[in-house]
């Protein structure tokens, strides 16, 4: 959600990328929640909510709503690729250690303003609109939301525990996508092969167009299945927004990264270098994770909207369209896929550029019966 | 253990043996030839189907080609099938709801985040 509103202040007032991270970082936060709630009004318009529209219309961002029907903001993939590399834990010691003493220093205004917004984006701190709704007494904290989240839509856990090295007690749900990975990865297989194959003019074409249809389709029924009558959906704006105050947080050398004194040249880079200040490590994986989250939320989301079709498996696998689209077609996700596959694989440990077990010809054969 | 004299049938045996390894270079070589073949074939059918792609999309329908060349349009792959409107529009509206800036590249000159420096000044 962050990103996009940023890259709609761009298009809108056709200011620098950076001139737009500094409207938002030095935002007040009832800005960023009112705009929140004008993006979720936008996905899920109604002619009776004229009274909350009127609200969301007061905000500073309020001229950079997206239009009406627009889901502008990132799949739930992008959270839990950032959130993995607990970059979240990590600004939490961060506003710990700078609200209850002076262990790191004094901050200047502008890590002042990125505190405030931080407490209110990603701590539930008060505010006229919560932002944080989907978070109560009943399901306590903000990352237990998310990690009951990412474990119904994905089948998976954060690697790790609570910022002081607990089990976490998240809320367990009676469903989740047991077989969620499985499926990706072997999507992101097949993609692989048909990548390697698009300009294979002569030899043997191991690309498998039905396939990646198949799976494609069957990981769509698995995403949806959890997110019936808009399921989730909030929870999942929520999360962009958290996760995407965070990337924005590390993106650049913004204030609390330069009054830390950790710059660095990645976003990686920063999250580990504060990580070790503040005595909590990042994921060894974050470069991968921070290079994967665009690319695996567009990934996902294209997945979800039903664009691959049977004999329009390219797709997922072409960087421009194919002989005969007109220049104003929408581009072919293969660069994103791409990039996904090698991310992924950097992640996860996992080559996905070959087959895990190649299939047997050796196998003992049946014998007739006599 | 007696010694075969010259001619006996274990000669006999390994002249056959010469002969049989000489048709089996003489397969391998034929079926090299036909591989190679192939793979020429393939890359003049795959290049004919890039320039009926071609005159399709800007002179004129495969169907008007010269009837020298009409065999060769049988014979070339089928384009890829063009996605509805409907999907187009929603991979558009993806596109379009996920659009966002790269932050790999030096950003605004003088306050760049790459050199090293602050892009955010205190106010």
């Amino acid at each position: 959600m962050i990103q996009q509103l940023l890259k709609r202040i761009v298009d809108k007032d056709l200011v620098s990328r950076d001139d737009a991270a500094r409207m938002i970082l030095l935002a007040d936060p009832f800005d960023l929640l009112l705009h929140m709630e004008q993006v979720w009004s936008a996905a899920t318009s109604s002619p009776l909510d004229e009274a909350r529209r009127k609200l969301w219309a007061l905000g500073k961002f309020a001229p950079y709503a997206p239009d009406p029907g627009q889901r502008a903001w990132d799949h739930l993939g992008y959270s839990y690729a950032l959130e993995n590399t607990r970059a979240v834990q990590i600004l939490r010691r961060v506003v710990r250690a700078y609200r209850s003493g002076e262990s790191l220093g004094i901050a200047q205004p502008d890590t002042q303003r990125w505190l405030d917004i931080t407490e209110a984006l990603l701590f539930g701190s008060t505010n006229p609109v919560a932002a944080w709704l989907p978070a109560s007494e009943v399901r306590r904290s903000a990352e237990d939301v998310r990690r009951n989240a990412y474990d119904r839509v994905f089948g998976v856990q954060l690697a790790f525990g609570t910022d002081d090295n607990q089990p976490s007690t998240y809320e367990k749900s009676n469903v989740t996508n047991g077989n969620f990975v499985r499926l990706f990865e072997e999507l992101l297989y097949e993609v692989w092969q048909a990548i390697t194959n698009v300009k294979n003019q002569s030899g043997v074409n191991a690309t498998d167009d039905d396939r990646i249809y198949r799976l494609a389709q069957e990981l769509q029924f698995v995403l949806q299945s959890r997110r019936q009558q808009r399921t989730l959906d909030r929870e999942e704006l929520v999360a962009a927004t958290a996760l995407g105050w965070t990337e924005l947080s590390f993106n650049a050398n913004t204030p609390v990264i330069r009054d830390l004194g950790v710059t660095g040249t990645d976003e990686a880079a920063r999250c580990k270098a504060l990580g070790q200040k503040i005595g909590l490590s990042a994921h060894s994986k974050s470069e991968a994770l921070f290079g994967m989250c665009a690319d695996l939320s567009i990934f996902l989301r294209a997945i979800e909207a039903d664009v691959v079709k049977k004999g329009t498996a390219w797709v997922l696998y072409l960087e421009t369209q194919p002989p005969g689209s007109t220049s104003t077609e929408p581009k072919p996700i293969g660069l994103e896929s791409r990039r996904l596959i090698t991310e992924w694989a950097a992640a996860t440990g996992k080559d996905l550029k070959t087959r895990a077990k190649a299939v047997e010809i050796a196998r003992p054969q049946l014998v007739a019966v006599k | 253990m007696a010694t075969q004299p010259p001619g006996g049938p274990k000669d006999d045996t390994r002249v056959q043996l010469m002969q049989m390894r000489s048709e089996i270079d003489r397969v391998v070589a034929t079926v090299n030839q036909l591989v190679t073949a192939q793979a020429v074939e393939n890359v003049l059918m795959n290049g004919f189907s890039d320039l009926t792609g071609e005159l399709h999309r800007h002179l004129k329908p495969l169907a008007d080609l010269p009837a020298q060349l009409q065999p060769l349009a049988a014979l070339a792959p089928p384009p890829r099938t063009q996605m509805e409107p409907a999907e187009k529009e929603r991979l558009a509206a993806v596109r379009r709801e996920l659009a966002r800036e790269s932050w790999v590249g030096p950003g605004t000159p003088g306050r760049s985040s790459d050199d090293g420096s602050p892009i955010y000044l205190s106010t």
